[in-house]
């Protein structure tokens, strides 16, 4: 499983470093230079990015195994369906904790603020969760469906969760009169150990559905 | 003799096709060919056999072994060249070597290396510039180089131009009369499987109506040409696909052994001559018949 996951590990290891290596600093510009190191705006908007860096590497991935029939080569090898799959949810999940720790160590470093890197931390631990349940369904749906009829219909879908800022803020929040640190500390006020025990186990369970889709999977 | 693949009542069903209720064995040690048109059955047999479809009812052993526990050990032990090649073309040879490695227990490098030598494939370029040709070849490398004990290959010369099919069948050949594999073969192109097979399974409209060894088929069928009344009831009887021409009647038949004391006067005369058929000719009999 191991060698699995190194094969499948390209795009979440360009996705991770394009994101940690050029569009974190820049989205980090005020923290790193000082001139406004704690406004709680940017967490708000790096939650975007554990959308884009999971989600957007993991449509990367498929889009890619689909382009080069990968799944028709690696049936034909002595591989069980289940290593494969646990191969793919491995990664989600090892993203997921990398752009989690990431940027709650990243905002601790720069900002030295407990409370900030609290609420990054419970902040991001939350859409990670939120994550993982959105990868498991993808799964379940590539496997379903096959990639290139389920793509049709989920692709906006994905770019509404990348833009979900952009959404929120323009459209939601006025609606509701709601300002960036009410939706802060009503996302913060979930137990985040709840969050991602919950989170974790509907995961696993979307695991052993994908597996069960992909056996019954026609040819 | 001893059964390498046991299917039995096999079936499975797809809105336009059935592949109904056939049972086969296939000998260990040997070369046997799966022939039959496009669409009788051929590839949805091998898909079965090799676990990449579910059957909707019946049984599949290979090598003893049943997929439901074994299916990764079946896997381990066959050789599999579909009808399509199937690869991560961005790589190259020698990393699709590297990688696959890491899932078969024998897997042989040295092997592998000595085979893209010998087809003429260059290690280090990507697959996606490779020819259809080289990339069957590829297939065979891989299949051959972890020792397998059973090789199913399913239409591997289909799209291929003649030169590059005969090249890939007598390759084949060699293999297989050094090294003593079981192999089974799927084609519609007869001229394949009368080279290089043992036995032969015919396939036509999701069933099995003819299974023997090449030598049996070729010697009980038998083309015949006659002059008009030269034959009895029961000869004429026993042919299939009779024509009538200007100079008299062809047709062929599968119980030659059975009728050729029959036919002594006739031959004697000159009014019968025997010709041997091919294999297409026996499965445009049962095509026709079916």
């Amino acid at each position: 499983m191991w060698y699995l996951m190194k094969k499948f590990s390209l795009m979440y290891v360009l996705y991770a470093a394009l994101y940690a290596g050029l569009l974190f600093p820049l989205l980090n510009y005020d923290r790193i230079t000082g001139s406004n190191p704690q406004d709680p705006i940017y967490i708000f908007y790096q939650g975007s990015f554990i959308f884009w860096v999971v989600l957007g590497s993991l449509w990367a991935l498929e889009q890619m195994e689909h382009k080069a029939r990968g799944y028709g080569f690696l049936r034909t090898l002595p591989l069980r369906i289940q290593d494969i799959v646990r191969a793919k949810f491995s990664l989600v999940l090892l993203a997921v904790l990398f752009i989690v720790v990431f940027q709650a160590g990243s905002i601790r470093l720069l900002t030295k603020d407990r409370d900030l890197t609290s609420t990054t931390w419970n902040f991001s631990m939350v859409i990670g969760s939120l994550c993982l349940i959105l990868a498991g369904l993808a799964y379940a749906g590539i496997f379903r469906f096959g990639f290139s009829r389920f793509s049709k219909w989920i692709f906006g879908a994905w770019l509404l969760f990348f833009l979900y800022p952009v959404i929120l803020r323009e459209f939601l929040m006025p609606a509701f009169r709601l300002s960036v640190d009410d939706v802060l500390d009503r996302v913060t006020g979930f137990n985040w150990i709840l969050v991602s025990t919950a989170a974790l186990t509907i995961f696993w369970a979307l695991m052993q559905l994908a597996v069960r889709l992909w056996r019954e999977e026609r040819i | 003799m001893e059964h390498i693949v046991r299917l039995s009542h096999l079936t499975k069903n797809y809105p336009e096709f059935r592949l109904d209720d056939i049972d086969l064995e296939i000998p260990r040690g040997y070369v046997t060919g799966l022939i039959g048109p496009n669409g009788a059955g051929k590839t949805t047999t091998i898909k079965l056999i090799m676990n990449l479809i579910r059957p909707d009812e019946g049984s599949v052993e290979v090598l003893g072994l049943g997929h439901g526990r074994h299916n990764r050990e079946i896997k381990d032990r066959t050789g599999y060249i579909g009808e399509e090649q199937y690869f991560y073309e961005q790589r190259s040879a020698t990393w699709t070597g590297r990688f696959v490695s890491h899932f078969f227990t024998a897997w042989d490098q040295d092997r592998f290396m000595q085979l893209l030598d010998r087809f003429g494939l260059p290690p280090k370029q990507r697959i996606k510039k490779y020819s259809k040709g080289m990339k069957v070849k590829l297939s065979l490398a891989i299949a051959l180089s972890h020792h397998p004990e059973l090789i199913i290959l399913d239409e591997p010369t289909s799209g291929l131009d003649p030169v590059i099919r005969r090249e890939v069948i007598e390759m084949l050949q060699d293999l297989t009369s050094v090294e003593g594999n079981t192999v089974l073969i799927s084609s519609h192109i007869t001229d394949d499987i009368e080279r290089i097979a043992d036995y032969v399974v015919y396939m036509v409209q999701g069933r099995i109506p003819l299974t023997a060894s090449k030598d049996e088929l070729l010697s009980n069928w038998k083309r015949l040409h006659f002059k008009p009344d030269t034959l009895t009831a029961d000869i004429i009887s026993s042919l299939e696909l009779v024509e009538t021409q200007m100079f008299g009647s062809t047709g062929i038949t599968r119980r030659f052994p059975e009728i050729k004391d029959g036919l002594e006067t006739s031959l004697s005369n000159g009014n019968v001559r025997i010709e041997p058929v091919g294999l297409d000719d026996i499965l445009i009999a049962l095509v026709k018949g079916a």
